[in-house]
């Protein structure tokens, strides 16, 4: 028995020393590149999957991958800005984590005594202490400056002041008993409050940052206790059953605009499963909610109401950002091109124009990259992979009618090459007519030419559908038609604004291959050979990436589209070598000459023993 | 009782064994704390998307609906449509299960192999460094979190060693194979071996102590028996007194570890799993677990009790075989 562990033992020593390690590639300083961008320029991009940080981060160190976004850890960061062959990224990215009051309830339906307990929060503790000051910035505001011009610098904010918090209670009529214990206006003690949190097993941070909290509210007499439960108990308990005084949560990807303060403001949001979790309902809001996300035709209309609103958010203070991550990322040295998204980052998610224009130094077209998919992907039908993840492949496979510029966020033409817009009356209601002109040299991957009637399908069967990713984008579409192949009209109710953002924005999909699709839902395109073309699978777009293999939940391997509308200029340089793979592979093959060898040796010795035995 | 009426008796408790399991599994995950949409709580999922998917999940249901669509999924095989992939159970699990058998299946038979081993040797020849050596080493390993010693061996020998002797020594960091594999088939079995190492020891030194510790305590109450004694007195090699008197009287209690140990290889190993980022049945398990993707949860939970629930009917019904004593 021992004899076969010690030959185990030299198999693997044989196998692993045939194995190469491959490490870095020169190094260059980032450079942006101007807008508009035409690509791709890499020929190949790999994504792959590890499912735990401390993998990832080996990963990229080792040079198995190049680029790692979503690093959250400190201790990541330090080793990572230490390693001579890496460069790191902070972006600010729109994301928040918040206290949030449930105003239903006394003492916490009381303006004055939520503003005192707003400046209780220790957001610069928080952020040194609990993350070194590297990972988090504190936040101040419900719409971060990651939002441009969507942001107002000029709200109420409540930075942590204990003394100021006292001076508002006692304004407000409250006071305090003899063992300094918290006396509501109407003279009696203020009941006991509780604290919501994730378990310390569950989230260690988000505990230990309502444990902070806690410990601040108590210094000023309020008698409040943390309760950790467990994730699941604390969304149920504050999205469904709205049965919480105080909760801490985080919120990410909220996007280009704050539409998000509609769901979580407007008092229709207030219901079972709403994201109006605090109970708000103020007139005011609500109508500047609805002029800014149904009614507004231009962006300086909307703009104007989001900042009153955001006004009217910030005094109410039923939430409190406590603080928003940074978006850091790391790739190795020896790549440029890359774009920096705003609210985004330069290599995440949504991080469509670095794709496109990201490139090896010195090779302005060809090579390859490997990318670290950042996290589970789900599926990658179009239609139901909403999760950032399965959108970071799926996104290069698929484009949509327009896109955005990444740093002012001003729309652009993609597929539609141009667009007019006319509002409309018809009867009482207001409508708006958007009228696209399509990119005419625009062809699927596998080169069927792409025409408004694909645009057309699309729509109408997301909306047949109720497909639930899209569905709000496309509610208000009342007709579509495709007068010429390359000419669009959508009617659309009211006349906000966001219409054109919406539709400009769904996925598009080819009508010859999901018209015979029988059930959308569980249709998986990159499962399914393509019924024509040879080397396909029916996971066809129009975008800059083809799908070329894949082996769910290790990697995606996506090639550039030859054929690609926005193609750079053509530059005949041949694909980067992937020469330390091949020279790998080719030893693990003389590693199977050596294992028949082994097996020889181990049957040899084994019966040199029998025999022995028997003599 | 024959053999023929015990199976019969054994067959029907299995089957409302199998019963009483499903139907738990139906209500106890919708019992927990929690629903699916909670994970749809984004932003970028607005309430009208949320009733949407409510719908599509089927949760808008009544609970005696949800149950007899949840039935019908089970018996016709498809085990029902996972919430967040959209895509059958019975396929997201038959595409892990060869991973999961290859992982658990090889490192269950070395843990097996090598428990057994050690602890014949060691409670054969009790007091012997051999013996004080295994103990040791068994309590050792066995009191490790495995997810310290996944971490440990991943980062010394897929981070740090490759570093250390330029890549003379370079296990990969996840995965079941290189990303991309290797085109030819040869190539890709290595492949697969080369990345099944590090999980594989991880569990195997986890795991084996377990089995030396129980078959070392066995082997010393056999070694003390009267016939062990009978067959030292006749003259017979210690090998055959250990191998084919000792070892075989203690078959079928070791048998019984072996049967429940199955449920483990078609079950997966979650941390392992998670560390080596392996496509396997236990991370599956543990995400939707989290996500509360409650198909997943049921499909995969009734495969496993089903594969247990066999396993113990097979095991009881070879104990006859193993132990001459027993009569049914």
């Amino acid at each position: 028995m021992s004899r076969l562990f010690r030959s185990y033992a030299v198999l693997l020593i044989v196998c692993v020393t045939l194995n190469t390690f491959h490490m870095g590639v020169a190094s260059s300083v980032p450079e942006s590149s101007k807008y508009p961008i035409n690509g791709p320029r890499l020929d190949e991009i790999l994504c792959v999957y590890h499912a735990t940080p401390e993998a990832a981060v080996a990963a990229i160190r080792k040079g198995d991958i190049d680029i790692l976004s979503d690093i959250f850890r400190p201790s990541d960061v330090h080793v990572l800005s230490e390693d001579p062959n890496l460069n790191i990224t902070f972006s600010q990215q729109t994301h928040y984590c918040y206290v949030a009051f449930n105003t239903r309830r006394e003492p916490l339906n009381d303006k004055q005594f939520r503003k005192a307990l707003a400046h209780l929060i220790p957001r610069e503790e928080i952020a040194s202490k609990l993350f070194e000051g590297i990972v988090v910035t504190p936040m101040l505001y419900e719409t971060s400056p990651a939002f441009g011009r969507w942001h107002n610098p000029n709200v109420a904010t409540y930075p942590y002041n204990p003394t100021r918090a006292r001076q508002i209670l006692s304004s407000g009529g409250y006071g305090w008993d003899r063992d300094g214990k918290l006396i509501g206006p109407d003279g009696k003690l203020l009941r006991k409050v509780s604290f919501i949190s994730p378990t310390q097993e569950e989230a260690p941070t988000s505990y230990e940052i309502a444990k902070l909290t806690v410990e601040e509210m108590k210094k000023i007499g309020l008698d409040v206790y943390q309760e950790p439960v467990s994730f699941d108990s604390l969304l149920t308990r504050v999205l469904t059953e709205r049965s919480f005084d105080i909760y801490f949560l985080c919120v990410s990807n909220l996007g280009k605009y704050p539409r998000w303060l509609y769901d979580y403001y407007h008092s229709s949001l207030d219901v079972p499963d709403g994201d109006n979790t605090p109970g708000v309902r103020d007139m005011e809001l609500d109508r500047l909610l609805y002029t800014f996300r149904f009614e507004s035709e231009t962006e300086e209309e909307g703009e104007r109401a989001v900042w009153r609103a955001q006004e009217v958010i910030a005094d109410i203070a039923a939430r409190v950002p406590v603080y928003s991550r940074y978006q850091i990322e790391a790739y190795r040295k020896g790549l440029e091109g890359m774009v920096e998204h705003r609210g985004v980052g330069y290599f995440t998610s949504g991080a469509f124009w670095t794709y496109l224009n990201l490139s090896r130094v010195g090779l302005p077209a060809g090579g390859k990259v490997k990318v670290d998919v950042g996290g589970r992907v789900r599926t990658l039908n179009p239609l139901y992979g909403s999760g950032a993840y399965e959108q970071k492949i799926i996104t290069l496979i698929y484009d949509s009618l327009l896109a955005s510029d990444p740093q002012t966020g001003e729309i652009v033409p993609y597929l539609a090459e141009g667009w007019k817009i006319q509002n409309l009356m018809v009867g009482k209601s207001k409508v708006q007519k958007i009228t696209f002109k399509l990119a005419r040299n625009v062809t699927w991957h596998d080169g069927e030419p792409l025409t408004s009637a694909d645009i057309r399908f699309s729509m109408e069967y997301i909306k047949q559908n109720r497909v639930p990713a899209f569905i709000s984008s496309i509610e208000r579409v009342i007709n579509v038609s495709d007068p010429d192949p390359y000419t669009l009209e959508v009617t659309m109710n009211g006349t906000s604004f966001f219409n054109l953002i919406d539709v400009g924005g769904i996925v598009i999909i080819p009508k010859h291959i999901w018209k015979d699709v029988s059930d959308w839902r569980t249709f998986q395109p990159d499962r399914e050979p393509h019924p024509k073309v040879k080397g396909l699978t029916k996971m066809v777009g129009t975008g800059p990436f083809i799908l070329a293999e894949e082996k769910p939940g290790e990697f995606w391997r996506l090639r550039a589209n030859p054929n690609y509308f926005k193609r750079f200029p053509a530059v005949k340089t041949p694909v980067e070598g992937v020469g330390l793979e091949e020279w790998s592979l080719n030893l693990k093959t003389l590693s199977l000459i050596a294992i028949p060898i082994l097996l020889v040796l181990i049957g040899y010795l084994m019966l040199r023993r029998r025999v022995s035995r028997r003599i | 009782m024959g053999f023929k009426a015990y199976f019969a008796r054994r067959l029907i408790n299995t089957v409302i064994v199998v019963f009483v399991t499903v139907t738990l599994q139906f209500f106890i995950f919708r019992i927990m704390p929690g629903n699916p949409l909670a994970h749809f709580i984004s932003p970028n999922f607005p309430l009208e998307s949320r009733r949407a998917l409510m719908e599509l999940w089927g949760l808008d249901k009544p609970v005696h609906e949800q149950f007899i669509t949840y039935l019908s999924n089970l018996f016709t095989g498809k085990l029902g449509i996972s919430f967040i992939s959209q895509r059958y159970v019975i396929d997201e699990v038959l595409e892990r299960l060869p991973n999961t058998i290859l992982l658990m299946g090889s490192s269950t038979t070395l843990m097996i192999v090598l428990g057994i081993h050690l602890g014949v040797l060691a409670g054969s020849r009790r007091g012997s460094k051999t013996d004080v050596a295994s103990v040791t080493f068994g309590l050792l390993t066995q009191g490790l979190p495995v997810f310290f010693l996944g971490l440990l061996l991943m980062l010394t020998f897929s981070y740090y060693l490759p570093v250390v002797t330029g890549g003379l020594i370079n296990f990969p960091v996840a995965g079941t194979v290189s990303r991309p594999p290797p085109p030819d088939l040869p190539g890709y079995v290595m492949d697969v071996l080369w990345h099944l190492t590090l999980p594989m020891v991880t569990l195997v030194i986890i795991s084996f102590g377990g089995y030396t510790l129980i078959v070392r305590s066995l082997m010393i109450d056999v070694m003390a028996q009267d016939y062990i004694l009978t067959a030292k007195a006749k003259g017979l090699p210690e090998r055959s007194i250990i191998y084919g008197h000792g070892l075989r009287s203690i078959l079928p209690p070791i048998s019984t570890m072996v049967g429940l140990s199955l449920s483990g290889i078609v079950g997966g190993a979650v941390i392992t799993e998670t560390i080596f980022s392996w496509h396997g049945i236990g991370r599956y398990l543990y995400e939707a677990v989290l996500q509360n993707d409650y198909p997943v949860m049921q499909g995969t939970f009734f495969l496993l009790s089903m594969v247990t629930i066999i396993a113990n009917l097979v095991v009881d019904l070879i104990y006859g075989l193993l132990d001459p004593r027993i009569r049914y």
